[in-house]
């Protein structure tokens, strides 16, 4: 018997053969007798910002865990470009191009831009030695290619002298450099300044056209409004609906996450 | 080129030359002032030049330029300074040892009781101290990790443990005499020219601590483990053989600064030696490094040492009582952090 899913699916056209960029069908997931997630499935285009939108205790955090790799669902199936993968760990989950940007621990404070970004992944030459000039050299090209955000000239600034949105900007900067072309944001710009947020989400927009799908998580609304192309609300584990920007509006987006 | 374009590219350009100018008047000052070792040098080269200074004008007594007492000076410094090194690396990583201090004495006696009287030849002696003080180490970072003890906490039992093992297991406290071959002495503890070999193997287990911090992929998974230990699982670093590790290589050191120690006197004794874990310590703050880990350098803990010992020959040049030293410690651990704290200014 075919089970009712929680369909999130809409109105936007996938790739050339049906698939989507990436795609989570029948995902469940409880915490004892707390059903986190029931039946969503879930998708994301290329060249796409979904917005992931809800109340608290929505499932939203769930979902991202469980996309990220961090969380191993209790069922539901994965596909990339309508294979199936395996997202069950961290590692699994950037394997298959998606990363998280969390809010407060995407960077090391007292590092370095550039142990940063190399952090984890560090050019080794002979007996584990850094390559200290390749690192060095790339990350001033990721500097100038993807962090366009004035104040950041040196890689060898520590990354706790910068400001929230340029931290942000090198994180995503870092997950786009090592190819990752899903990213979840979770809540960037609740601590942002209004400039900054502004710059936050014009990156967002700049990647989306530039082929990297971005699913925003976030309580703000009008956030959301500005850069995404579909929302997805979610409430009581659930996904209430899916609707593409230009058939919804601001009101109507406030009015599902407030009666649900 | 759109005008719009074209506008943005001259925002882009003067914002980043903006930016770029900023840069450049980033000082020499700004950037010692920055650095974590930048208070330690300039507190160091003060006392330094207080010390000569005085010195000179009163060399009768004050003898503080007397070769006798420089020998003294670098022969003192990498007691404390080469468990520092270890205590160091692993304060940089987010945890602490306090156990350092009975790893001085056991691995050392170990290593005394293999040679001088199981009649197993040095290098072997030498290889069952690493291993010891390795075993000790791992053990207070299984224990800590598996469990989520605070390392302040395991590595304090394991201290008294430690301590206790050596008596325990001879049946009672005794000293060994050890008495390796000279050449291998002279090589450990004796002198190159005025300047004491000790002296310059802390300076050789600096620069390879340097290295391992500063050039090594495994340096960078310290700084990332004790920085942000969430944002270092979420880059892929596996944060618990990171610290495992650290744990071992202190445990290490405070093995070689016991060696060298039980080399220069031809004696090892299971009589416990006190307080070296919190003049390790004491020595890293001081040096810049965090109690909160992630940050610090190896020059920070060269010069905490360095400043120690100075103190401690101020107050014995001047004939000061020997509890002075303990309260100098005590207030320079506070004035280092505070001073640290003060001092690093966002630019």
């Amino acid at each position: 018997m075919e089970t009712e899913h929680s369909v999130v699916a809409g109105n936007t056209p996938g790739m050339p053969d049906g698939s989507w960029l990436f795609e989570a069908r029948g995902i469940s997931k409880s915490y004892g007798h707390v059903n986190a997630l029931m039946n969503v499935d879930f998708h994301v285009g290329r060249n796409e910002v979904v917005g992931l939108l809800g109340d608290n205790g929505a499932g939203k955090s769930t979902l991202i865990k469980i996309l990220s790799g961090v969380v191993i669902p209790d069922e539901g199936e994965f596909f990339r470009n309508g294979s199936r993968i395996d997202i069950s760990s961290r590692r699994r989950s950037e394997a298959a191009g998606i990363q998280t940007i969390y809010q407060d621990i995407a960077l090391v404070g007292s590092m370095s831009i550039m142990r940063n970004i190399f952090a984890g992944r560090e050019p080794t030459g002979a007996l584990g030695f850094l390559k200290m000039r390749e690192m060095r050299s790339t990350a001033m090209e990721i500097l100038d290619n993807y962090v366009k955000i004035a104040g950041i000239t040196s890689p060898d600034l520590p990354v706790e002298d910068l400001s929230g949105g340029q931290a942000q900007a090198v994180a995503i900067a870092r997950a786009v450099h090592f190819k990752r072309d899903v990213l979840l944001l979770d809540e960037p710009t609740s601590a942002l300044s209004v400039r900054e947020t502004e710059k936050v989400l014009a990156i967002m927009r700049e990647l989306a056209e530039s082929g990297v799908s971005c699913v925003f998580v976030t309580h703000n609304i009008y956030h959301a409004f500005q850069v995404c192309d579909r929302f997805v609300v979610m409430a009581h584990g659930q996904s209430v609906k899916s609707v593409a920007k230009a058939d919804t509006s601001l009101n109507e987006l406030t009015d599902l996450i407030m009666t649900h | 080129m759109t005008s719009a374009t074209s506008r943005e590219n001259s925002l882009t350009e003067s914002s980043h030359a903006h930016a770029a100018k900023r840069y450049r008047q980033a000082t020499f000052w700004t950037r010692v002032r920055l650095h974590p070792a930048g208070p330690v040098a300039i507190m160091f080269l003060g006392l330094l030049a207080a010390c000569v200074i005085v010195g000179a004008i009163i060399p009768d007594k004050f003898v503080f330029l007397s070769q006798a007492n420089l020998s003294l000076l670098l022969r003192a410094i990498p007691g404390y300074g080469v468990v520092a090194l270890g205590v160091g690396l692993l304060m940089i990583s987010g945890e602490f040892d306090l156990s350092v201090g009975s790893v001085f004495v056991v691995a050392p006696f170990a290593m005394a009781y293999a040679y001088a009287e199981a009649g197993l030849a040095l290098p072997v002696a030498i290889i069952i101290a690493f291993l010891i003080a390795g075993g000790i180490g791992l053990a207070n970072g299984l224990i800590t990790l598996n469990f989520g003890i605070p390392s302040f906490i395991t590595t304090l039992g394991m201290l008294f443990i430690v301590r206790t093992s050596a008596p325990f297991i001879v049946g009672y406290t005794r000293s060994i005499s050890f008495k390796p071959p000279p050449l291998f002495r002279e090589i450990l503890v004796g002198s190159v020219g005025p300047i004491p070999a000790q002296f310059l193997w802390f300076l050789g287990l600096a620069f390879v601590a340097y290295l391992l911090l500063n050039r090594h992929f495994l340096g960078n998974h310290f700084f990332a483990a004790g920085g942000n230990a969430n944002a270092a699982r979420f880059a892929g670093i596996n944060v618990y053989r990171t610290k495992l590790l650290a744990f071992v290589l202190c445990s290490v050191f405070a093995a070689i600064s016991g060696i060298f120690a039980v080399t220069r006197l031809n004696l090892a004794q299971t009589a416990p030696q006190f307080f070296i874990e919190l003049f390790a310590v004491a020595i890293c703050v001081i040096g810049g490094l965090s109690l909160f880990g992630g940050r610090g350098s190896v020059i920070g803990i060269v010069l905490g040492a360095a400043v120690l010992q100075l103190v401690q020959d101020v107050i014995i040049l001047s004939r000061l009582p020997g509890f002075y030293l303990d309260m100098f410690v005590g207030v320079m651990v506070v004035a280092g952090v505070v001073i640290n704290q003060m001092v690093r200014r966002k630019y």
